[in-house]
C-alpha cells in the first residue's frame, strides 16, 4: 500500500477523486479539466477509476437491486421507484420480522405452516375419495359369487314347495350328468367355461323367473319325471315293451 | 438541513418516551445502513444482522446521542463498527474473504462503459469479481468505498461518520480506487487499459 502512494506521479489524488464523485465547485473543476489535459497520470487514472466505479455499480445493481434510498437532503424516495420500493419493504419487513423474532416463534410460525400443508394434503385426498365414491355407487353392483353358487344350488334343490324331495335328490343326477363329460378329458379349460357358460345361463333362466313364482312341474314334466324316478307304475312301461322273451317265440 | 432537524426531532421524541419514534428513524436509514453493512460485510445475511444490530445497539444508546453529529453520521458510526466486530469474529472463526481466489474467465470484466451488461451470467460474474475486490479490501479503505459507492455519501458526510478530516477521507478513497484497479487488473490483466 504504500508502494503504490509512492509511486502516484501527481500530487493532486484528492482534487482528482473530488472531481470524479463531482464534489467540486464549478470553478474547481474547470481548474482540473484544465489539468486533466495536461496530465497523463491523473488523465489515465481519471479513466481507470471511471471504470472501477462502473463495476462497483453493477455489483451494487446485482446485489441490491433497484433499491431507492432515501436522499440525506430531502429525505424523499424517488418516485418511479416507489413501486419496487413498496414491494421490497413488504419482503424486507417479513425478512425482518423472522430475523428478530426469537426462535420459539420461528418455531411455532414453522410449525404452523407445516400443519396447514398437511391439513391441505388430507383435504385434497378426502375431497378425490368423495370423487370416485359416487361412480362406484352409480355402477350395478355385480351379484357375487356366492349368489351365483346359492342360485346354483337352487337350481339342483329346487324350491321345497313344488318338488318332493325325492325329486330334489332325483334332480342331481339331471344337473350332474355333464354332457360334456368326454371333453373334460380333452379340454379342461373349455369345460370349465362351458360349466361357467351354463351354470350362468340357468342363473339367467333362474332369474328370468319371477321369484314369487315357484317352478311348477307340468303334467307331462311330471310324468316325464317319474319315469325317470321309475315311479310310474311298470305296467304300463311293460306293456308298451315289448319282451324278449315274446320277440324270441314270434321269430320261431 | 430539513431532513437533519427532523431526524434529531425524532430522537428527541423517542428520548421522551415515544416508542414509535424511534421506528421512524429505522425506516428512514435501514435501507441505507443495509447497503452499507452489505458492501462492507460482501454477504446479505450478515448485513442484515449486521443492521439490526445496529439498530438495536442505536436505540440502546439513545441516550447517549448529544446531538453534535447528525443521527446518520451517529447510525453509520454504529454500523461500520458493528461490521468492522463481525469481519473480526468471522476471521477468528477462519471465515475469510477468498480474496486469492481468482476466476478463471475474467476477459470481460471491463467492459467498456457503452455496453449495458445484458448478459446476466456476465454481469453475475462481474459482480461477484467485485465483491470479492471490495471484500478484500482494508477494512479502512472498505468502508470509504462502501459508504461513496453504495450510500452515496458525500465526503463531508462521511467525515462526520466516521470523525475523519476531510482530506483524510479523500485520500483513502483515492487509495482505495487504486487498489481495487491493481486487483481487479490482476483478475483479469488482458482488460486493463491505458
Amino acid at each position: 500500500m504504500r508502494e503504490i502512494t509512492k509511486t502516484t506521479a501527481c500530487t493532486r489524488s484528492e482534487d482528482l477523486v473530488a472531481y470524479l464523485y463531482g464534489e467540486q465547485s464549478e470553478t474547481e473543476s474547470h481548474d482540473f479539466q484544465e489539468h486533466l489535459r495536461h496530465c497523463a497520470s491523473c488523465s489515465a487514472e481519471a479513466s481507470s477509476f471511471t471504470e472501477v466505479r462502473e463495476s462497483i455499480l453493477v455489483w451494487r445493481q446485482q446485489s441490491l437491486g433497484q433499491i431507492a434510498y432515501a436522499s440525506p437532503v430531502t429525505n424523499e424516495t424517488p418516485a418511479p421507484h416507489v413501486g419496487a420500493q413498496r414491494t421490497r419493504s413488504a419482503m424486507a419487513a417479513l425478512r425482518e420480522f423472522f430475523a428478530l423474532a426469537p426462535f420459539w416463534l420461528r418455531g411455532a410460525t414453522a410449525f404452523a405452516g407445516l400443519l396447514l400443508c398437511a391439513l391441505a394434503v388430507v383435504a385434497v385426498l378426502h375431497f378425490y375419495e368423495r370423487e370416485a365414491a359416487p361412480t362406484l355407487a352409480g355402477k350395478e353392483v355385480p351379484a357375487p359369487p356366492s349368489a351365483a353358487v346359492q342360485t346354483a344350488d337352487a337350481k339342483i334343490e329346487p324350491p321345497a314347495n313344488n318338488v318332493r324331495p325325492e325329486e330334489t335328490v332325483a334332480v342331481q343326477p339331471v344337473v350332474e350328468v355333464p354332457t360334456t363329460a368326454p371333453a373334460i378329458k380333452v379340454n379342461r379349460k373349455n369345460i370349465v367355461r362351458r360349466n361357467t357358460a351354463t351354470m350362468k345361463n340357468e342363473l339367467a333362466n333362474m332369474q328370468k323367473k319371477p321369484a314369487a313364482q315357484s317352478p311348477v312341474l307340468s303334467n307331462q314334466e311330471r310324468q316325464q319325471l317319474a319315469k325317470d324316478l321309475q315311479l310310474i307304475a311298470a305296467n304300463e312301461d311293460e306293456e308298451q315293451v315289448p319282451r324278449l322273451y315274446d320277440l324270441l317265440n314270434e321269430s320261431y | 438541513m430539513e431532513t437533519a432537524t427532523s431526524d434529531e426531532q425524532i430522537v428527541e421524541l423517542a428520548l421522551s418516551g415515544n416508542a414509535d419514534a424511534f421506528g421512524e428513524i429505522v425506516q428512514r436509514w435501514e435501507r441505507r445502513i443495509f447497503a452499507l453493512a452489505f458492501g462492507m460485510l460482501g454477504r446479505e445475511e450478515d448485513a442484515r444482522d449486521a443492521t439490526q444490530e445496529t439498530f438495536i445497539a442505536a436505540f440502546r444508546n439513545l441516550r447517549g446521542f448529544r446531538g453534535e453529529a447528525k443521527v446518520s453520521s451517529w447510525l453509520h458510526r454504529i454500523a461500520v463498527n458493528q461490521c468492522i466486530t463481525r469481519q473480526r469474529r468471522a476471521k477468528v472463526r477462519g471465515e475469510t474473504a477468498l480474496e486469492d481466489e481468482s476466476e478463471a474467465d475474467g476477459a470481460s470484466y471491463f467492459a467498456p462503459a457503452h455496453v449495458s451488461p445484458a448478459n446476466s451470467v456476465e454481469s453475475r460474474e462481474r459482480a461477484e469479481l467485485v465483491r470479492r475486490a471490495v471484500t478484500s479490501l482494508p477494512t479502512e479503505l472498505r468502508q470509504i468505498i462502501v459508504m461513496k459507492e453504495f450510500e452515496e455519501l458525500t465526503f463531508r458526510e462521511i467525515a462526520e461518520a466516521l470523525d475523519l478530516p476531510l482530506s483524510t477521507v479523500k485520500s483513502r478513497l483515492y487509495t482505495a480506487l487504486r487498489q481495487l484497479r491493481l486487483r481487479l487488473a490482476k483478475v483479469a490483466p488482458e482488460a486493463l487499459s491505458g
